[in-house]
């Protein structure tokens, strides 16, 4: 009965642990995300979203790209800055 | 280091007031010119060529933004591009084409050329020959932008890596936390010198012009000196102008340049009797 107790036991804590990482890893995840929004998109007072400013700090990126990439996707707004650059590469 | 701001209207005569500023500061230190328009006339006044001049005492320095922006941008985009993969690569380039050549970044440029003087602390005085109003007002609303920016970046990150700990253990700081705090901390201690420098204002005895006097003194908060240059004869002073500590200059038929007797006598017999009243200048003599 003791066996089953402890068994029992660690088999919540182990589940309740794994939802606990799981959430804190999302989280982790979605603040990453924040930040790169924060940092790519146009904050007020900078008419160009890839300012001097962002461009500086993009080395440090060390997101993996699907995230990047998801985000750049993603957002609609973005992809209407894509169209505006079209042509400069 | 004290920090010298001269802005004024387009064609006002800010070159002019702010050469004979920084020629009469450096009897009493060491003088930089800075000039943030991207139209540099300092060169002209002067009558020299090149980025960096000496004229007597003053040094001399007109950054020429777009090719300080394309350097600054092709190492940015090396150091990104280390990271990640060639085909996000293809995605970013037209960013990066499009940031070496956008004239916003130019002003952007002026602005950590002014920052990087002030922080550096190897002057005694700074005067800036700044752009036309537009640019001017920009600078004061950049700066404290930037601070708010920083701080806001740094709150996520800090976030970040806490969650991060928790979830794989390792660091709480990272190389992009520590450039953060950096830049938050060198924006914030410019942004206060920024707010305590001497601000000078040329104006035409005309309407727009002392208009926009106006809408600068209304902007920013504050104005040190109203310059009011090109007198011809009488002229009405807006009521919120009428505070400020004055100087006036007539208006020349030759346009005063660097070593004519017009621009001497605006130095010495207009301008240094007012620089001679200021207490700041009484206590370094």
């Amino acid at each position: 009965m003791g066996k089953i107790r402890g068994w029992l036991r660690n088999f919540l804590k182990g589940a309740l642990e794994d939802i606990l990482y799981e959430n804190l890893e999302r989280e982790a995840a979605e603040t990453e995300e924040i930040l790169l929004t924060l940092l790519l998109l146009q904050f007020s007072g900078l008419e160009n979203p890839f300012s001097f400013y962002v461009l500086e700090l993009l080395p440090f990126l060390k997101v993996n790209e699907a995230s990047l990439r998801r985000l750049l996707m993603k957002e609609e707004r973005l992809g209407i800055l894509f169209s505006r650059f079209e042509g400069w590469a | 280091m004290r920090l010298f701001m001269v802005g004024g209207k387009g064609g006002v005569g800010k070159t002019t007031v702010s050469s004979a500023l920084a020629l009469l500061l450096s009897r009493r230190g060491k003088v930089l010119l800075i000039s943030t328009d991207l139209a540099h006339s300092l060169g002209d006044f002067f009558g020299k060529e090149g980025e960096t001049f000496k004229a007597e005492g003053v040094q001399v320095r007109q950054p020429d933004a777009p090719s300080i922006l394309k350097k600054k941008v092709r190492g940015w985009e090396r150091d990104f591009f280390k990271n990640i993969s060639p085909t996000l690569q293809e995605d970013f380039s037209p960013f990066f084409r499009y940031a070496e050549k956008d004239p916003s970044n130019y002003d952007l440029v002026m602005l950590e050329e002014v920052k990087k003087a002030v922080l550096k602390e190897e002057w005694d005085f700074l005067v800036v020959d700044s752009g036309p109003t537009g640019q001017f007002l920009r600078f004061f609303f950049l700066s404290k932008k930037l601070v708010d920016w920083y701080k806001l970046l740094l709150k996520w990150r800090k976030k970040y890596l806490a969650l991060r700990h928790m979830v794989k253990g390792g660091n709480r700081e990272d190389d992009f936390l520590i450039f953060l705090k950096n830049k938050e901390q060198e924006q914030e201690s410019f942004q206060r010198k920024l707010q305590s420098c001497f601000l000078v204002w040329v104006s035409e005895p005309t309407e727009l012009s002392l208009k926009q006097a106006q809408t600068a003194l209304r902007t920013i908060g504050k104005m040190d000196l109203l310059v009011v240059n090109k007198i011809k004869g009488p002229f009405h002073l807006p009521k919120p102008l009428r505070k400020i500590h004055r100087v006036e200059i007539p208006h020349y038929s030759r346009e005063p340049r660097y070593g004519s007797n017009s621009f001497s006598e605006i130095k010495e017999r207009i301008l240094d009797p007012y620089l001679r009243k200021l207490y700041f200048l009484r206590e370094k003599s």
